[in-house]
């Protein structure tokens, strides 16, 4: 394939490259919010996909959510399915603060944070014993655990003098946004920034008509504070994945008996990644709690457990960028699900009613299929089609004249394990 | 002092008597060769070395320090390195991620700092130079970006080499590093191993079943049949050893 366009890392194409990219998703991450304002409906074929900014608020938690899944399943390759009852935890936590304790949301986190990472320490513990189906057992018993944990009226917290169900308020949901909703403030000069996109030419008609109502500006608010919380959590997660503790967390999923004899330290190395993962999941809570403003222990069951794992296949396992593609794949597939209406080549009355769960499981089914190890795996094989980017000491002999091997972990024979056969 | 002191190490597995009272030692700058036929328990006594497997009794130091009091992944701090006969690296980094982590004991980013970003440029930078310059002495830096996964079988053989070596080992434990090479490729290893040692002031252990190439390399030969040590000594010694000869006679080697 000589038509493709070769970069050489480092290089000023690679910059402008890069920038561009860069640049595009920074446009997408902060224009389509005031182009969808409410609700952005699509059509394909008879079909009419709606995209609403609660669907986008949700997305930017799950994504954080499912980037925790992400560093516990995909780097360290440890089969956790737990991840739902740690963002229960988070989100509980911080509406308790928040309307008990009229703490404001984000500042919830300096709480969140450190109980989720302990706590999920605590529950790595038993991945230093357990692996692989019997490990994704043990965790999926946590998640379904936390709604009923989140009604208990028998255990009382110290320093509260309150019992579980009454600081959570039970089966009733805890309510938040009543006692505190988060305001757009004065200074941001929505309607101005509104004004300067519509008065584009061309493309200022996708961004509406007039000024917008408080109840928008205070989403979009909302939105912007959400958006920052996931950049900080990428940013350092990315920090963490590229260094000697990433590819440490790497070579426990690939070989625990290699990476042991490399020094790797395994079982402070499982726990702190264990830690790690349950406190992004914790963040998620916390997100979803801003988002919300009401939580409800159903909704931290089984369901969103699995959910999340889904995200993860879906987007992509070992690219961070999967989790992003991970988050909005969870909100968006059932919503799309539901819409579909009419496929060509499908008998127009098999898709009558409600056969969006249908519609769903088929979907994820083809993906897996079509695109193994994820959609962010299937662009990239399909862009490397077009555009080769290569270290300056290969470029010298142009191209590589064989494309690094993929490697999908989950999709590989599993490893030997350690404590019964070790290799010779 | 020697450098490795083994003394009447026993291993068994179940009724499998793996290893039984054996004891040798190592000096330091030494090459020494541990042969044997197949099943003889070479590979059994390195993860023994390596705390993959306790021994049922028996004791090795090294350079002075108990080795059954650390923890595995302590014993590489200690300056012992190792390959595996059957190749464990990790195939979902590239070349140049999987030396690094071989340089694991010689860093010191942890999960705060990492994530933090504080002084960890230096550290990669650092790491990074080393890595490459140990796949340069492999003659690998030009498969540093490649992903491990899908390379030949010698290519993968040499990544363990670097591995090992970018951790500065005092003692370098290969596990038939010649095994699945063809011919020339073997002796150009052999030639390699002699300079590294020379260079890096290496002690070697050397696991192998090409005799020509143990013959010519090492300074001390340990044979060991069905767990028990039967003979040990110069090149010459041990080649015309009674004992030796009958062991190696029922094997094809
Ligand atoms: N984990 C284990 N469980 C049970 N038996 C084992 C185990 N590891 C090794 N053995 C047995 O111990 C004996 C020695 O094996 P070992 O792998 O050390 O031989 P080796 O000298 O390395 O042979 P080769 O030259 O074939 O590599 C063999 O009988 C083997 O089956
Ligand atoms: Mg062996």
């Amino acid at each position: 394939m000589s038509a493709r366009w070769t970069i050489v890392q480092g290089s000023p194409q690679h910059r402008i490259y890069r920038w561009v990219g860069w640049g595009s998703f920074v446009a997408a991450v902060l224009l389509i919010p005031l182009i969808v304002a409410d609700v952005a409906v699509i059509n394909i074929g008879s079909n009419s996909y709606k995209f609403t900014m609660s669907q986008l608020t949700l997305a930017t938690s799950w994504a954080v959510a499912v980037l925790g899944v992400q560093v516990i399943v995909g780097y360290t390759g440890q089969l956790t399915l737990g991840n739902s009852f740690f963002a229960g935890v988070g989100a509980y936590l911080t509406a308790i603060l928040v309307a008990d304790y009229h703490w404001s949301y984000v500042s919830t986190l300096v709480v969140v944070l450190p109980i989720t990472f302990l706590l999920g320490m605590a529950i790595g513990l038993p991945a230093l014993r357990i692996r692989g189906l019997y490990l994704a057992l043990v965790t999926i018993s946590i998640a379904a655990l936390l709604p009923s944990f989140a009604k208990l009226d028998t255990i009382s917290i110290p320093f509260t003098g309150k019992t579980i169900s009454e600081l959570t308020n039970g089966s009733n949901g805890k309510d938040i946004k009543s006692i505190s909703k988060i305001k757009s403030p004065d200074w941001i000069p929505w309607d101005g920034i509104a004004g300067f996109f519509q008065g584009i030419p061309v493309v200022g008609k996708f961004f509406g008509e007039g000024g917008l109502s408080a109840r928008q500006e205070d989403t979009l608010y909302k939105y912007l504070i959400m958006l920052a919380i996931a950049v900080i959590a990428f940013w350092l997660v990315r920090n963490l994945l590229n260094s000697r503790v990433g590819r440490a967390l790497q070579a426990i999923r690939d070989n625990e008996t290699s990476a042991a004899v490399s020094g790797v330290d395994l079982a402070l190395y499982k726990t702190l990644a264990f830690g790690v993962s349950a406190a992004l999941a914790g963040v998620a809570g916390t997100m979803y709690a801003i988002d919300i403003g009401f939580v409800n222990s159903d909704d931290f069951g089984l369901f969103l457990a699995v959910n999340f794992v889904v995200g993860l296949v879906v987007g992509g396992v070992i690219n961070m960028w999967g989790a992003v593609v991970g988050g909005l794949a969870i909100v968006l597939i059932p919503s799309m699900a539901r819409s579909t209406q009419s496929v060509p080549l499908v008998k127009q009355s098999w898709l009558q009613g409600p056969v969006g769960p249908f519609v769903q499981g088929v979907l994820l089914i083809l993906l897996t299929f079509v695109l193994p190890g994820g959609i962010v795996y299937g662009i990239r094989r399909l862009r490397a089609r077009f555009v080769q980017v290569v270290p300056p000491e290969l470029a010298a002999k142009g191209e590589m004249e064989e494309p690094p091997e993929d490697y999908i972990p989950l999709m590989e024979e599993p490893p030997p394990e350690l404590s019964e056969s070790v290799p010779d | 002092m020697p450098l490795l002191d083994v003394a009447e190490v026993s291993v068994q597995f179940g009724g499998i008597r793996a290893l039984t009272d054996f004891s040798f030692t190592v000096d330091e700058g030494q090459i020494c060769a541990l042969i044997g036929p197949n099943g003889a328990g070479k590979t059994t006594f390195f993860n023994v070395v390596s705390r993959i497997y306790d021994p049922t009794s028996g004791a090795i130091t090294f350079d002075g320090e108990n080795l059954l009091d650390h923890a595995p992944h302590e014993i590489s701090r200690l300056g012992l390195y190792r390959t595996f006969q059957n190749l464990a690296l990790w195939p979902g980094m590239t070349v140049l991620q999987n030396v690094m982590v071989g340089g694991h004991s010689r860093s010191k980013q942890n999960f705060l700092t990492a994530t933090l970003r504080i002084g960890t440029g230096r550290e990669e930078k650092r790491l990074t130079e080393e890595a490459m310059a140990a796949l340069e002495e492999v003659d690998l830096a030009d498969h540093a970006h490649f992903q491990a996964a899908g390379l030949p079988y010698g290519t993968l053989k040499r990544i363990e080499l670097a591995r090992a070596l970018i951790g500065e080992p005092r003692l370098l434990m290969l596990d038939e590093p010649a095994s699945g090479l063809t011919h020339s490729e073997v002796d150009e290893l052999a030639e390699l191993l002699v300079k590294l040692r020379t260079r890096h002031n290496l002690t070697m252990l050397l696991v192998e079943h090409h005799m020509a190439m143990v013959m010519k390399m090492s300074e001390k030969i340990v044979v060991l049949n069905f767990g028990q040590k039967i003979a040990e000594g110069d090149p010459d010694t041990v080649r015309n050893d009674p004992k030796v000869i009958e062991a190696y006679l029922g094997s094809s080697t």
